[in-house]
């Protein structure tokens, strides 16, 4: 089976700020990662190479930093990775970043997208199911883990949601979004890691896909950010004292009242 | 307005730490600054326990009547400046590692247990994992502020008063001078939080740290720190044996790769983790440990790039080759979520044994889990597993170790299964410390004595170097009143 993961460096996600003059991401001095629910995707792929065999490309669009974050893939067992990087993809939204995606995954051969279920810092969950419009291939959500059926056209995906775990027959290719599965991803082996320093991530520019240029970066981003604010923390409190009944009645008055929106 | 209020039943939990002694007390105040502290003192007659967060494993925030003195309000970043930050005593270590992160730093002691409060820290001379490297928090503290019992207040840097041979002056911020003689007993050479600490010629900042509240309040303090290395990496080696995981110990210190810590699981760990995966939902996210193994040592580096990282790893590499390991089933953290991912593996033991623990408490509501603290030097390393291995067979009792392998330091915890059992480990842990005394360790290399552990105290100490700590104690606090029963038994509650 042949696996393309798609994988973003994010800011560590507890140390976002922003700037309260700007409302811009203070994004000096922080540190990146691989944003989580990607590892998961990359573990579930992981998984599945050790168990039945697969090759896993990994392919991340960003800046020409996040080099060194994607040549982690290695050491966890990655075959290859990419890196789709230049200015003219830069200040994309999720269509933008969706499409010029989708054309570098066109170039490779695939059978299995797997993409976090979203990013921790656009939050979106967007980016998944466009690529799969855009590839015209079917696509799910909140994936947890998936089994391999007797068919190689199929495979079981376990889709977990807050109520239930729905196992859905999936036609491959698809792009799945994957939630945490039933444990933390594995650790890279120091092996593995002192084997595959020397390892390339392949790097792709726009001069390597055939794109529209109206699809892609800032110009080509229908989405405009009209403002970004931190919410205001209101502290206020209101202590209800009393019998479980009398406080009972008092909450849904004041609920009713808007008293605890105050 | 009163500082001081009468005990009530709603601060019950302010009797008690996380040794699970329980005490009693009849006031108690929340002070808020130095000044608050320094009139408290000396407003009241009544014996007076200092209370931290309450982290400590030996009983010395427990109070035995009297007022408690507890600092939890005290918790103000005063400065941060040119590598030193400036804090009041009851600062919790999260927070100011969360605070000194978003400026590139750390304080490198690191002790395990973050909800500590500096104050408790300085007071039992906290040590962590990356104390092999940097060592434990005294040399970091570099100016405290101390409230005597009479309520004076010292203010003492490091570097600035030294004793001059045995003799030493302290001077309060009024002015009052307290001379005399400092003891002579010889300190153990090895990683220690057992007793006052003295040396000839010593500066005398050190004389408070780890004086675990006995000689005076700690109230602010200034501490040194560093810029967080660039790189930090951590490996899980997998052992067949113990003696193979030892080697590696070895041959890693006398390496040049000076690692920031090193760590111990034993077999006993390594199956109480592996089972609980099995059977307990609530260890699902421990990774899988691989088959076949039965000791593990955790390793942690710092490097200041990544050629550098890369050169230890690869060194690191060759050593569990050459010790009988296998680099294929070894574990690397580089990423931050590697890190959250092995913290939590490194967690559970301890985790694993207080549950235990609470499961048979229920039947026998006496035990409690027994847990070491014991160090020896260097060249004893492969003698104290030793005597911890054939001893504990042969008794037929529950345990795992684990722990600052590095510093051999391992924390032999005996999870006994009955109260006959209990007795059994109680007798066993006063024969060790009786046998490490000998071999020159120390009975608590990073807890402190508290309440908990006088008797173990009386084995490294001569009764007249005893008498010579409570001598000093009179020096500093003649009415002996603070911390009353903690470290020797003096005043009421001898």
């Amino acid at each position: 089976m042949k696996i393309v993961v798609c994988i973003k460096a994010v800011p560590a996600s507890t140390e976002v700020r922003l700037n309260p003059e700007t409302n811009t991401l203070i994004r000096s001095g922080i540190e990146n990662i691989i944003n989580p629910f990607d590892n998961y995707a990359l573990d579930l792929a992981l998984r599945i190479k050790e168990k039945h065999g697969a090759h896993i490309t990994v392919i991340s669009m960003g800046i020409p930093d996040a080099k060194d974050i994607i040549h982690h893939v290695y050491s966890l067992g990655a075959d290859k990775a990419i890196l789709l990087t230049d200015r003219l993809l830069a200040g994309a939204d999720t269509l933008a970043t969706s499409y010029s995606l989708a054309s570098a995954i066109k170039t490779l051969e695939y059978d299995l997208i797997l993409c976090g279920k979203q990013s921790t810092d656009g939050d979106t969950a967007q980016v998944g199911p466009e690529m799969a419009e855009i590839l015209d291939i079917p696509h799910l959500t909140y994936i947890s883990k998936i089994k391999m059926t007797e068919d190689p056209q199929y495979i079981i995906s376990h889709r977990r949601t807050t109520e239930k775990t729905q196992f859905i027959y999936t036609r491959l290719p698809a792009v799945l979004t994957v939630v945490k599965g039933d444990t933390l991803p594995q650790l890279p082996t120091l092996k593995s890691y002192l084997n595959t320093l020397n390892n390339e991530v392949e790097i792709l520019t726009t001069k390597n896909l055939e794109l529209d240029d109206e699809r892609i970066g800032l110009s080509g981003s229908p989405t405009q950010v009209v403002k970004v604010f931190t919410p205001k923390v209101h502290k206020d409190k209101t202590i209800i004292e009393g019998t479980a009944s009398e406080k009972a009645s008092q909450l849904i008055k004041l609920l009713n009242l808007g008293g605890l929106q105050k | 307005m009163d500082l001081i209020t009468i005990f009530s039943d709603k601060e019950n939990d302010l009797l008690k730490d996380e040794s699970r002694m329980s005490g009693y007390a009849q006031s108690i105040s929340f002070p808020r600054s130095t000044e608050d502290v320094s009139q408290i003192l000396k407003s009241t007659d009544q014996k007076v326990t200092i209370q931290g967060n309450r982290t400590g494993l030996a009983g010395g925030a427990v109070p035995y009547g009297g007022h408690i003195l507890n600092i939890t309000r005290m918790t103000k970043i005063l400065s941060l400046e040119d590598n030193i930050v400036h804090c009041q005593a009851g600062l919790l270590l999260s927070d100011l590692t969360k605070h000194l992160k978003e400026f590139g730093l750390f304080l490198p002691p690191d002790p395990t247990e973050k909800s500590a409060c500096l104050g408790g820290m300085a007071a039992c001379n906290a040590s962590g994992a990356r104390t092999l490297r940097y060592g434990p928090i005294r040399p970091w503290i570099i100016g405290l502020t101390v409230v005597m019992s009479d309520g004076e207040i010292i203010e003492i840097n490091r570097g600035e008063q030294f004793a001059s041979g045995y003799d030493f002056t302290l001077i309060t911020k009024s002015g009052k001078k307290i001379s005399s003689s400092l003891p002579k007993y010889e300190m153990p050479n090895v990683k220690n939080a057992a007793g006052l600490y003295i040396h000839k010629d010593m500066d005398l900042i050190d004389l408070f740290i780890g004086s675990e509240g006995t000689l005076g309040v700690i109230t602010e303090l200034k501490l040194k720190l560093l810029s967080l290395p660039r790189r930090i990496a951590a490996v899980t080696s997998f052992f067949a044996t113990e003696k193979s995981a030892l080697d590696f110990v070895d041959s890693t210190r006398k390496s040049n790769i000076n690692p920031a810590a090193l760590e111990y699981f034993d077999e006993n760990s390594l199956e109480m983790l592996r089972t609980e995966r099995q059977n307990n939902p609530s260890f699902i996210d421990l990774q899988e440990l691989p088959e076949n193994y039965y000791s593990a040592v955790y390793i942690e580096i710092h490097a200041s790039s990544k050629q550098e990282q890369d050169k230890m790893l690869s060194k690191i590499s060759d050593l569990i080759v050459d010790c009988g390991g296998n680099s294929s089933h070894t574990w690397l953290a580089i990423t931050p979520s590697d890190f959250d991912n092995l913290q939590y593996f490194r967690h559970a033991t301890p985790e694993i044994v207080n549950l235990t623990i609470d499961r048979r408490r229920k039947e026998y509501p006496g035990l409690t889990k027994l847990g070491t603290d014991m160090a020896v030097p260097d060249n004893k390393l492969y003698d104290v597993m030793n005597l911890y291995r054939t001893d504990l067979e042969k008794a037929n009792l529950e345990y795992v170790i684990f722990g600052h392998i590095g510093d051999n330091h391992v924390h032999v915890n005996i999870i006994p299964r009955n109260d006959a059992e209990y007795e059994l480990g109680k007798a066993l842990y006063l024969d060790w410390s009786r046998q490490i005394v000998s071999w020159g360790g120390t009975v608590s290399a990073e807890h402190g004595i508290g309440k908990f552990k006088i008797n173990f105290l009386k084995m490294m100490y001569s009764e007249d170097d005893l008498n010579e700590m409570i001598r000093v104690k009179k020096l500093l606090d003649s009415k002996l009143r603070l911390n009353i029963g903690n470290l020797f038994e003096v005043g009421e509650a001898k």
